[in-house]
């Protein structure tokens, strides 16, 4: 009953659709919207909470900070040593929400249903870097951060947790997943979009 | 246009290919590609090119570099237009448009040049002296010496160009390109680090830029070709970045450089639209290479401003880099052998030389033996005791010195122009913003890098090593090194063979004798400043011994140049004033910016509406659309109210107002922090931060709590639902949800480790529409069948989950306004389809959205407090009355302990109560002050101030909180509220004007 209703993404009121990126341009932005985010929270030394999560997700949480780890269409980023966010297809996150709840039952965690929160702006092309080092304190040369790696931070005064989907040698240029919290989402995707002008082959800003 | 008849025909730097149009204080030139405005200014044999700051003396171009101190121009016109630009640094392009600073009405006639006859009456510290008393006029006449001494004026129209700015991690920074800096960049290259090298020049090589082209060799080729050698592999290199027009300006803790690329400055009108006019990089390098060269330091002799007169190098630089005569007859003067490369240049050139005037007694070094050789006369033990000519210098009078002394009579040398040399200041400026020690080396008179604590090296001039083959060296070795400490082992990098002309010793002479009588010859120092060796000598007389007072009171060294070329002069000549070391009075401290940088790089693109991040619930674009005013609350922008055609704020807000009380009023909510609360243990970390019990709390139900400070202040309030046994949904303030979440992780993270609980923010997950009025539930029963919505089923302060149009959601009966009231909470993509489904639903009840000030209004008819405007951080629970939420049984919770702190106890402290003016029309301010007695005398005793104040259209009459002394002592007493230009009567009443059973909420 629920998805007879309209569902609006967080980037939907700039109406970018009507204003794609070239396939050459130096970046191209795009709203990855909608797709499952559950973040989960508890102790990695407690075997019962471990092999729960094991038992759903089908593998170890990342234990290591900037670690991600992908596995059948989930990937599970670290946020901090006892705090991870899965994110999952659209859809998938009620089930996957409802089948780690009963896996934690009498388990100490913490599991919220967070998919609205935050939207993904996807950021790829040569200069991606660049993009995104014009409001973005951290490193993200190939020597010290790569695909799968994963980071939060600021970007142009927004928190993000910045997540690395593609090195330069895969496809070419490197690729990036944004989460900003929904809130924040049409302000980032401005600036972005005005940082890029720099980047000719964009699209201009609105 | 003019010709340019100081222009060679041959050689140099310059494109003569392409011609450039510019204008310069009204007058049309042409110039070269390649040119500098001030090259280009000499070529067409422009003299004067700016007045000085006190004496409005005429000035002339000093240098060709960042040092200039004279030559400062007003570039452009209007939004666009720059001050106090060098001459010296500005590219030229065609169109350029530029004007002298500092004088009026024109460059050669001005006005304030009056000052330079009486310059007598203005010594050093003359506006201090004779301006500060009394005191306070010095306002008036601040603006009357400020329009004097003005320099440049800011566009009054907003910047229309744009700046951006970036970050960058390296493992090696190298700060200047010359010879030492390229060979840094290279070593560090090609063992695979990180570089970036940074240079304030349009093109790199330095000094070597400035050479003649037959002079030095690098590894067999010419400079300039090996420069352009090393360039080309630099720029092959991809972990390699070579930022040219880009200055170090600032070198700040853990290895953070602020850097200023000047984009598209040389372009003018060509700029390509994409790109920024600057950009500020801010990098974090893991170590540093400082290869800043070296800045000429002037000899000190009477009647050393006048136009023609400047540093040796820089005739060297205009004549090989920008082919063109300093000077027809150019006379050179200097304590070392480096100022010879000028004399030789020049006079290869054909250039008429007529003597080097030399201060050592017996100048024997290969140079000065090659300017024996070309005839070119040497005046060995002699000075430039004085000059002559107004608008430009004509003769200089020469007589032989010693001991610091004239010890002869003096000769006459007719000459348009004097080339100097002092010998070389190392460029020290970066290493010591960057915490580093200088050391004074006698020999040379000059301060070098000592011991530093950041991950830093310097090399070449910068580090006192002048000789090419040892700034090759050096930059080399410090290169390796620094790859190396950043974990990149360095190759072997061959050293290559130079051919370069050995210098003899300098001879360090800080001032240069007289024979004019003293005081009637004035040597200048600072010339940007009009500081003179007397001032310097005045401020020792009068007790100035420390270094960084002597510079604010004689101003030396202040101003746009910041001293470059005086600092390191007027130290040596306080020294000696003082009888003192050199080193024992120090530098003043060198800060950033290194030179200027424009305010528009330092705000970047963060302007307008990205000058804060905006957050914007999942409903805004309705509001929007719906002509809501917003108010900005925290970063979230909140509808305000909701004007009609010709509607102004207080009907718009009281139409809003009545809807809610008598129909339903709608409300945007989403904004509310909300805290996802799950744990064994959250019950306990509730009862902990809260002043309430909430053990007891049902799941299904909900419960307002009040957060104190541990100084037992209200810091927050807020509903707290109960989801589960072990899961709480916190809501808090809009402005404190990121602080409530980082409190409650403090105590969780360090004080009570072993509790289990985890928060979440959940704020954005959800939006929330709140609906409230008479009506509220029968619209929220046509939206849902899910749960019954009856009084009794539904009761106030309890929450259902359920279907309501169409979506799922979480509905919680509670209210802000006093009405009954229901928010309802569905996931934030379905968060305008549930707002839109209320008002088409809500149309036949009336339903009107309302913003924060009616919603603000209906709260205060209630007397419900807000955490920030009833309350300041000074205001404890019972200062509110509001003991009947704080736990008496509760062991502890934090603020507990401060709440019976004697300060807290007594009495006199300021308590809520509530106000009626006299006259129900008059509206009170928010912030007047209470007094009980208005005919008192200034200072009059305070006892409060009014925190929230409206009109309510409910109760037609005016309302207000206020916080009272002894408030609700009080109750029924007249006081009295400050208003501009009068006292208004009030009342001291309850603090709840409506309802205060609270039926028609919990109805």
């Amino acid at each position: 009953m629920a998805e007879t209703i309209p569902s609006q993404s967080a980037l939907a009121p700039l109406g970018l659709e009507a204003r794609p990126w070239p396939e050459d341009a130096p970046v191209r932005m795009e709203e990855h919207a909608h797709s499952g985010k559950l973040v989960l929270r508890g102790d990695h030394r407690d075997s019962d909470f471990m092999n729960a999560v094991r038992g759903v997700l089908g593998m170890t949480p990342p234990l290591v900070p900037l670690g991600s780890m992908m596995v059948k269409g989930r990937v599970v980023l670290w946020l901090g040593p006892d705090e991870w966010l899965i994110a999952c297809p659209a859809g998938a996150e009620t089930a996957l929400y409802a089948e780690l709840r009963t896996a934690l039952n009498g388990v100490h965690a913490a599991l919220v249903d967070l998919t609205d929160a935050q939207t993904i702006i996807r950021i790829s092309g040569p200069r991606a870097r660049d993009l995104i080092a014009k409001g973005c304190t951290l490193d993200l040369h190939p020597h010290t951060f790569g695909a799968g790696h994963v980071a939060r931070g600021t970007l142009a005064h927004a928190q993000i947790t910045l997540l690395q989907t593609a090195g330069d040698g895969e496809a070419g240029s490197p690729a990036f997943d944004l989460y900003v919290g929904r809130s924040f989402a049409q302000h980032l995707w401005r600036w972005l979009e005005d940082a890029a002008r720099e980047y000719p082959g964009g699209t201009d800003p609105a | 246009m003019k010709r340019q008849r100081q222009r060679l025909d041959v050689g140099a730097r310059i494109d003569r290919g392409q011609r450039l149009a510019f204008r310069f204080n009204g007058k049309s030139y042409e110039g070269f590609s390649g040119d500098t405005l001030a090259s280009a200014l000499v070529a067409n044999g422009v003299r004067l090119v700016g007045r000085s700051f006190k004496f409005h003396r005429p000035r002339g171009i000093y240098s060709a570099g960042m040092e200039e101190p004279n030559a400062l121009v007003q570039l452009g016109t209007g939004a666009a237009s720059e001050p106090n630009l060098r001459a010296t640094q500005v590219e030229l392009f065609d169109g350029l448009e530029a004007a002298s600073v500092n004088c009026w009405p024109s460059v050669n006639f001005d006005i304030w040049s009056l000052n330079d006859r009486v310059s007598s009456m203005l010594p050093a510290g003359f506006y201090y002296k004779t301006f500060m008393w009394p005191t306070g006029l010095w306002m008036r006449y601040e603006r009357a010496i400020r329009a004097m001494a003005g320099m440049g004026r800011t566009a009054r129209e907003a910047d229309p160009d744009r700046y951006d700015q970036t970050n960058a991690h390296c493992d090696v920074l190298i700060a200047g390109g010359g010879p030492a800096g390229l060979m840094a960049a290279l070593a560090a290259g090609r063992a695979g680090a990180r570089v970036i090298l940074a240079d304030e020049q349009n093109e790199f090589g330095g000094r070597l830029l400035s050479e003649p082209e037959d002079g030095e060799t690098i590894g067999g080729r010419l400079a300039v070709d090996w420069v352009a050698d090393a360039r080309a592999e630099l720029a092959g290199m991809a972990e390699v970045r070579l930022l040219p027009r880009t200055t170090v300006f600032g070198y700040y803790d853990h290895n953070f450089i602020g850097l200023i690329e000047r984009v598209t400055d040389h372009l003018g009108g060509a700029a390509p639209e994409h790109l920024p006019r600057q950009r500020m990089w801010r990098v974090r390098a893991r170590q540093v290479v400082l290869a800043t060269g070296a800045i000429e330091r002037p000899l000190i002799f009477a009647e050393n401003d006048r136009p023609g007169i400047m540093l040796a190098g820089a005739a060297r630089a205009y004549l090989n880099r920008y082919g063109v005569q300093p000077g027809e007859k150019v006379l050179v003067f200097t304590n070392n052998d480096d100022a010879y490369r000028t004399a030789l240049d020049l006079n290869a050139a054909g250039i008429v030389v007529p003597a080097v005037v030399d201060l050592r007694a017996d100048p024997q070094g290969s140079l000065p033996a090659r300017a024996r050789e070309a005839g070119i006369e040497i005046l060995a033990g002699h000075g430039v005791v004085g000059t002559k000519g107004r608008l430009r210098v004509t003769e200089a009078r020469v007589a032989p010195v010693s001991d610091g002394a004239v010890a002869g009579p003096a000769r006459t040398i007719s000459c348009d122009a004097i080339a100097m040399s002092g010998g070389w200041n190392p460029a020290v400026h970066l290493f010591s913003q960057g915490q580093g020690k200088l050391r004074f080396e006698e020999a040379r008179g000059v301060f070098l890098p000592g011991n530093t604590i950041q991950a830093n090296r310097s090399a070449g001039a910068c580090n006192g090593a002048f000789p090419l083959a040892v700034c090759l060296a050096e930059g080399t070795e410090v290169g390796a090194l620094a790859a190396a400490d950043a974990g990149f082992g360095a190759p072997v990098l061959a050293l290559p063979e130079t051919k370069e002309a050995e210098e003899a010793p300098m001879e360090v002479v800080w001032q240069v004798p007289s024979d004019r009588p003293p005081g009637k010859a004035r040597a200048f120092v600072d010339f940007q400043n009009d500081v003179t060796t007397k001032d310097v000598k005045l401020a020792a007389r009068e007790g100035y011994r420390s270094v960084e007072h002597f510079k604010r009171y004689t101003t030396t060294g202040m101003g746009t140049d910041q001293g470059k070329t005086s600092n390191i002069n007027g130290v040596a000549i306080l020294a000696s004033a003082l009888g003192e070391a050199i080193p024992a009075v120090g530098t003043t401290t060198f800060r950033p910016p290194y030179t200027p940088v424009s305010f528009g790089a330092f705000a970047g693109r963060e302007l307008h509406e990205f000058y804060a991040p905006i957050r914007r619930t999942p409903i805004h674009a309705w509001h929007e659309s719906h002509g809501a005013v917003f108010e900005d609350v925290g970063q979230w922008k909140r509808p305000r109210y909701y004007p009609r055609a010709g509607e102004g704020m207080h009907a718009a807000v009281r139409r809003e107002a009545i809807a809610a009380r008598s129909g339903i009023g709608i409300l945007d909510a989403s904004t509310l922090g909300k805290i996802d609360i799950q744990g064994a243990d959250a019950a306990e970390l509730l009862n902990r931060v809260y002043t309430n019990a909430w053990s007891k709390l049902e799941v299904g139900r909900c419960r307002y709590g009040l957060m104190l400070g541990e100084d037992g202040m209200v810091m927050d309030d807020g509903v707290t639902a109960r989801l589960a046994e072990d899961h709480f949904l916190m809501s808090t303030t809009t402005g404190n949800a990121a602080r409530v979440l980082a409190w409650l992780e403090e105590w969780t993270q360090t004080e009570w480790p072993d509790m289990k609980v985890h928060m979440a923010s959940a704020t954005e997950q959800w939006a929330t529409v709140s609906i409230s009025g008479p009506k509220a539930r029968n619209l929220l029963a046509e939206l849902t069948g899910d749960f019954d919505l009856s009084p009794d089923a539904f009761p106030f302060m309890s929450f259902r989950e359920g279907i309501v149009a169409g979506v799922s959601a979480r509905v919680f009966r509670i209210s802000f306004t006093g009405e009954l009231s229901f928010e309802v909470n569905v996931a934030a993509r379905h968060g305008l389809a549930v707002w839109t489904a209320c008002m088409t639903a809500g149309e036949k009840y009336g339903i009107t959205p309302f913003g924060t000030e009616a919603m603000h209004l209906l709260r205060a008819e209630k007397g419900f407090i807000i955490v920030g405007q009833d309350t300041d951080g000074t205001v404890t629970p019972a200062d509110l009355g509001m003991d009947w939420i704080v736990s008496k049984k509760k062991p502890d919770f934090l603020g507990k302990r401060s709440l019976s702190r004697a300060d807290t106890l007594r009495s006199g402290r300021k308590r809520l109560v509530g106000l009626f003016t006299e006259d129900p029309k008059t509206v009170l301010d928010e912030g007047a002050q209470i007094v009980a007695e208005p005919r008192d005398r200034p200072p009059m005793k305070m006892i409060g101030h009014v925190t929230s104040s409206y009109f309510s259209p409910t109760l037609d009459r005016s309302i207000a909180l206020a916080l009272i002394e002894d408030g609700p002592d009080r109750m029924g007493q007249t006081l009295h509220a400050s208003m501009p230009g009068r006292t208004v009567p009030v009342r001291v009443t309850e603090p709840v004007f409506f309802d205060p059973d609270g039926e028609r909420m919990r109805g």
